[in-house]
């Protein structure tokens, strides 16, 4: 396999093509991509069931692999650390275990991911729960204020669920901040922290959140894995949500014991090259420096900001989300007033090699509320060199310009 | 919008040989149908289509890209105008060959994609070039044709009239054999066939038909039928020629170099150049000629 020499010391595949869309999908460093080769290639066992030396060394792994993942998001429990296909099966997990009733509320922002919307909806219709958008301030950062009156006025509030980082602006939301007003009113909060954990250190005990939910693919790891964070005291709490294999210690015809954490939540035998995988990005992040990421992203951000400010000054484009680079993460949304946001996609695809998300990026009901058909997005990450933010810039001017 | 009515025959097409192209054939099909109902297209895919062409140009040219994008609509139109007539072209060039074998009517010559190596209008023309395929043909016709001079079948309850103008050592005369059976076995046809010797030194196999004609019309259909099974270096063999005809049970050593004989054939070839006829076969049914080796269906759709 041809890897990528420009960036990130040849970690990377070379694609051939500049790859933008990291928000929906990050590319793979070999390290990760030879741990998971390792799993297939040297003990491709059972764990937790045999008792073989394949086995007890996949044990081994799979426990340091979980290690790396709590340590990654600041905790020391492995307990925590509850393995999912993905951050919508970890939002799931929560609305189908918590014993949500009639006129119970839950609080989300105005800019949710469907895996952290439709949950809800769904209860709303089959419970009687009742759904809270909190409107977002201007520039789409989150408005304290309104979540503050809404916590005030809302007696009935079970949950407070928000995105940690958006995936349309890449405006990070004051989760600290958030949780502990939740906390004072005794209301639990849930994070989806999808864009967060491949972008910013992360450390669930200061920010003291009770659920944070995250998947693999966006942070160099496989897809098809994700994790559910829960304090250890809350999730002993919860009951169970898929049942079966490895979920309990024993069963007879009429019953069975349920199994300690993090088994509990884990039905089924694992995907585990993923979670060696998912392991392996997590050491590979902690190496590279999420600061380091950070400033990177936001560099070229603004490469591409300043790049394109004559075509966001003059309306050509228009801004999702603050104009200063440094609140919008590695995240650069926008749409033509005039062209369809998947014809730019296509010819930037097409004619510029550059690969970058058009449409509604899974959050339809922020687009539908202000009637927008879509957005051109450009995610960068890691591997990404200044060299492509430029190129990004001459494509999207030239694009614009076949209009006039 | 135009683009759907373009996508949806290229992509229903290219859906029978590729799965990838079904998807966007059932788009166009309800791009189409909501264009045809005139409600706006939902799809997008005209759109696509558009970044994808322009894309694709632009990766070589980017002037030419932005040319095709800035009069995208007026080089659809164009395209769709092209399609329409192609369509129309196409359509009409089926009809033509079920109906005359050729995609061009009934006497061209020209080039027909259903007929790519020409056969059904290949003629053995008056020069004798089996294949010449004559460059001008005329309008052929039987306004001062003498089909006494010639060899004929009258049937009393007949509706139909057929002359049939062949060689016996000419190919294409030779590949509508069945044909030509055929037509000279119609119960519902009066028949003349004319025997016109391509080669005009090579008139002994004339002057014997016209000489087993004169006396026994019987025996003639079966010389005829023979003369056209044998090889054609044999047709003008006088040895071959004979041993047919005594096979046959007719004389014909004294009249076959009479001068009557000689003089009836002159008369033949020169009434036959009254039709305009340039090459064989050349096939009168009802009176609308047909040239060259035609699939069966283009005689038997002309008899009544």
């Amino acid at each position: 396999m041809l890897f990528k020499k420009k960036s990130s010391a040849g970690d990377f595949p070379n694609l051939g093509v500049t790859y933008l869309d990291s928000a929906c999908m990050s590319l793979r460093p070999k390290q990760v991509i030879d741990k998971i080769s390792e799993y297939y290639l040297k003990y491709p066992a059972c764990s937790g069931r045999s008792n073989h030396a394949l086995s007890r060394k996949l044990d081994l792994e799979l426990l340091e692999a979980r290690k790396k993942i709590a340590n990654f998001i600041g905790t020391k429990n492995p307990k925590e650390i509850i393995i999912t296909k993905n951050t919508t099966e970890g939002m799931n997990l929560i609305a189908n275990t918590i014993d949500f009733k009639k006129g119970d509320v839950v609080v989300t922002t105005d800019k949710e991911h469907n895996s952290n919307l439709i949950p809800w909806i769904k209860l709303v219709n089959e419970k009687g729960i009742k759904h809270i958008p909190i409107p977002s301030n201007e520039d789409n950062t989150f408005n304290l204020e309104a979540y503050k009156i809404i916590l005030e006025e809302e007696k009935n509030i079970k949950l407070v669920s928000v995105v940690h980082v958006s995936n349309i602006d890449g405006v990070t939301n004051p989760l600290k901040e958030i949780t502990q007003i939740a906390h004072e009113k005794n209301i639990l909060v849930l994070a989806d922290g999808a864009q967060a954990t491949p972008h910013k250190q992360i450390n669930v005990t200061e920010l003291d959140v009770d659920f944070y939910a995250f998947s693999g693919h966006k942070m160099l790891g496989p897809s098809g894995i994700g994790v559910l964070y829960g304090k250890e005291a809350l999730l002993k709490e919860l009951p169970q949500f898929i049942v079966g294999g490895e979920t309990v210690k024993e069963s007879t015809y009429a019953s069975y014991d349920v199994e300690d954490l993090p088994e509990k939540f884990e039905g089924g035998l694992q995907d585990y090259a993923g979670i060696l995988g998912l392991g392996e990005a997590c050491t590979y992040l902690q190496k590279k420096g999420l600061d380091s990421i950070s400033s990177h992203e936001q560099k070229l951000n603004k490469i591409i900001t300043d790049g394109l400010q004559e075509e966001l000054d003059n309306g050509d484009l228009i801004l999702i989300g603050p104009r200063d680079p440094s609140l919008r993460s590695g995240i650069f949304n926008v749409y033509s007033p005039t062209m369809d946001a998947h014809e730019i996609a296509q010819l930037l695809d097409k004619a510029y090699n550059v690969a970058v998300r058009s449409g509604m990026h899974c959050v339809h009901s922020w687009f539908n509320g202000r009637k927008i058909n879509g957005s051109i997005r450009a995610s960068l990450y890691v591997y990404n060199t200044e060299e492509e933010a430029h190129a990004f810039v001459k494509a999207m001017k030239e694009i614009l310009r076949l209009q006039k | 919008m135009v683009l759907c009515f373009i996508a949806l025959p290229v992509f229903l097409i290219l859906g029978i040989f590729s799965a990838k192209y079904r998807q966007l054939a059932k788009e166009s099909i309800r791009c189409v149908f909501l264009k045809a109902t005139f409600r706006p297209c939902d799809v997008g895919l005209d759109t696509r289509v558009k970044a994808s062409i322009v894309g694709n140009v632009m990766r070589f040219n980017k002037t030419l890209g932005r040319l095709i994008y800035k009069y995208f609509i007026v080089f659809s139109w164009i395209f769709t105008i092209l399609l329409v007539a192609s369509t129309y072209y196409t359509a009409a060039g089926g009809i033509n060959y079920y109906l005359y074998g050729n995609c061009n009517g009934l006497d061209s010559t020209d080039f027909c994609l259903f007929d790519p190596s020409g056969h059904n209008s290949q003629v053995t023309d008056l020069t004798a070039v089996c294949g010449g395929v004559p460059k001008e043909p005329k309008s052929l016709t039987l306004d001062f044709f003498n089909s006494s001079l010639y060899y004929q079948i009258d049937r009393d309850e007949a509706i139909n009239e057929v002359v049939i103008v062949g060689c016996y050592e000419c190919k294409y005369t030779r590949d509508t054999f069945d044909v030509i059976q055929e037509l000279i076995a119609e119960e519902t046809a009066d028949v003349t066939f004319a025997h016109l010797p391509i080669h005009p030194q090579n008139k002994q196999s004339s002057n014997y038909a016209n000489c087993v004609y004169e006396q026994d019309q019987e025996a003639f259909w079966e010389y005829n039928q023979v003369l056209f099974n044998i090889p054609i270096n044999q047709t003008e063999n006088t040895t071959v020629l004979n041993n047919v005809v005594d096979q046959l049970g007719v004389n014909v050593s004294s009249c076959v170099s009479s001068n009557e004989t000689i003089v009836l054939l002159d008369e033949q070839i020169k009434n036959l150049k009254t039709t305009n006829v340039y090459g064989t076969p050349s096939i009168f049914i009802n009176g609308e000629a047909i040239v060259g080796p035609k699939p069966r269906r283009v005689y038997m759709r002309l008899l009544d």
